[in-house]
């Protein structure tokens, strides 16, 4: 069944519906500690200033009058009010951040970093220098935001539904091999290109699940095109099909432009344990010619969602 | 490859069979082991295309999310470690493996205990020559699976893949598996 239009918007509470309560929020676990830093703080360094605290008779006070004894607080009153501050805060974070997700993970990931001399159609001429780590085991860190849902179909168990969200990747790249000419594995040449990039994309995703009733496996794929911005820093040898330099080149790009950034995503999710594919792309041009960044990975993640 | 096409064939004669068992598809995850060979065609810029091939040891997961009597949603992982002829063209350096994995999504319609669906997916290589050369490409692509699955969790899989290739990579894929779900 289709929701309707009137619904189109409509947002589903809670991480997903059809999961137990009690598995949902571990967020908690990591919120937790703060009002306990703050209370052993505060017993540790009993003089720091505290806000809202009652002021001590002023030295410029009319002689001979009588100020009425403040209230005295220890240290441990002031630490069971900081902790209930940090418990309200706590709790308005966490409304806040309700539905995301943070995904902490690590796994078999293949960098690459194409750059041409030329900003028009590369061909055979083009002078490219094509870096990459060959695929290595790194780790991964993504950020969505909460899941929206457009439609939902009924299972014999569960749904399959469609929806979107937004997910923001974050890419810390050293790519210290290159492939020249016809080479299919990255070389050690003495190059080197590493940077950053920062991409965010609205997705369109497809969500099936749960498998089996009170257990939360789900499974969920799709696609996303968005904005990102990239910097790096490398010294190269472009060559094409018919020369090669034979000293290298520094190149750099810097984080100036919005570029094109799209990733797609296979996803097996068990509790907040997930099973992961996805690749990312940052394609474009910058002033000497043009760069393709590609990030593929199969990875091991788990998810915390608030 | 003929001997996969004539499997193939008994499969799909016996899913059109009117005798089928009129059992229905039921949710659960899928686990099968077996056998997987590959066909790799990786043109190069300026020279001869690397063509060679791989076969090794296949295995499979899969959950299967039932729609109704006939059809049910299979996504899938599956991987397969392979000894492959000459990875890279050069004399001497005859062999190397294939770690191959994939992320697929099937579409599966049943009739009976047997089974036909199309699939997408994302696939990866990782090829590693004896003189310890490292590459990893990747790339979408699809395929058909037919299969069979008995009422106490047997389970048997064929499947061909054709990774498309916006790269101008050719790579074909045939899979004969054995398994069993847990319902």
């Amino acid at each position: 069944m289709l929701l309707s239009r009137s619904t189109f918007h409509a947002r589903i509470p809670g991480w997903r519906p059809e999961i137990p309560a009690g598995r949902r929020l571990p967020a908690g676990v990591i919120l937790l500690p703060l009002p306990v830093m703050m209370l052993v703080l505060l017993l540790l360094f009993p003089s720091l200033p505290v806000q809202g605290q009652t002021p001590g008779p002023t030295p410029g006070g009319v002689p001979g009058e009588e100020l009425s004894e403040p209230e005295e607080k220890t240290p441990l009153d002031e630490a069971e009010r900081m902790v209930g501050v940090a418990g309200e805060t706590m709790g308005r974070v966490r409304e806040r951040l309700r539905g995301q997700v943070v995904t902490l993970g690590g796994g078999l990931v293949n960098t690459t970093l194409n750059l041409t001399r030329d900003r028009k159609f590369a061909n055979a001429t083009t002078p490219r220098a094509n870096m990459t780590d060959n695929g290595r085991l790194d780790l991964l860190f993504t950020y969505q935001t909460e899941e929206n849902y457009l439609a939902e179909l009924p299972l014999r168990v569960g749904h399959f539904r469609l929806g979107y969200n937004t997910v923001f990747k974050w890419i810390s790249f050293d790519l210290e091999r290159q492939t020249v000419r016809d080479a299919t594995a990255g070389e050690d040449l003495g190059t080197n290109a590493s940077g950053t990039m920062v991409g965010v994309a609205p997705t369109l995703f497809m969500l099936i699940g749960p498998l089996y009733p009170n257990k939360a496996i789900y499974w969920k794929a799709g696609f996303g095109a968005g904005g990102g911005v990239i910097r790096y820093d490398g010294d190269v040898l472009f060559s094409n099909a018919v020369s090669i330099q034979t000293s290298r080149e520094t190149v750099s790009g810097r984080a100036d432009r919005l570029y094109v950034f799209i990733h797609t995503f296979w996803n097996l999710e068990w509790e907040n344990w997930l099973l992961a594919f996805q690749n990312f792309d940052l394609r474009g041009s910058t002033p000497v010619g043009t760069f393709v960044f590609k990030q593929t990975s199969i990875s091991i993640g788990y998810t915390i969602h608030f | 490859m003929k001997s996969a096409a004539l499997i193939s064939g008994i499969f799909i004669a016996l899913f059109l069979s009117p005798d089928s068992l009129p059992a229905v598809p039921v949710n659960g995850i899928g686990l099968y082991a077996g056998l997987a060979h590959h066909r790799y065609i990786l043109p190069q810029e300026a020279k001869e295309d690397l063509r060679f091939t791989g076969t090794g040891l296949a295995l499979g997961a899969d959950a299967q999310f039932v729609v109704n009597d006939r059809w049910s949603l299979n996504p899938a992982l599956q991987v397969s470690f392979e000894k492959t002829s000459n990875i890279f063209n050069v004399p001497g350096n005859t062999e190397g493996t294939v770690f191959a994995y994939s992320g697929l999504f099937q579409v599966r319609y049943w009739q009976g205990n047997f089974y036909v669906g199309p699939l997408i997916g994302v696939y990866q290589e990782t090829f590693r020559s004896h003189s310890n050369q490292v590459f990893t490409r990747g790339s979408e692509g699809g395929g058909l699976a037919v299969g069979w699955e008995g009422e106490n969790g047997l389970l048997i899989n064929l499947q061909f893949d054709l990774e498309t290739p916006l790269t101008g990579d050719n790579i074909r894929a045939f899979r004969v598996q054995a398994g069993f779900r847990w319902k």
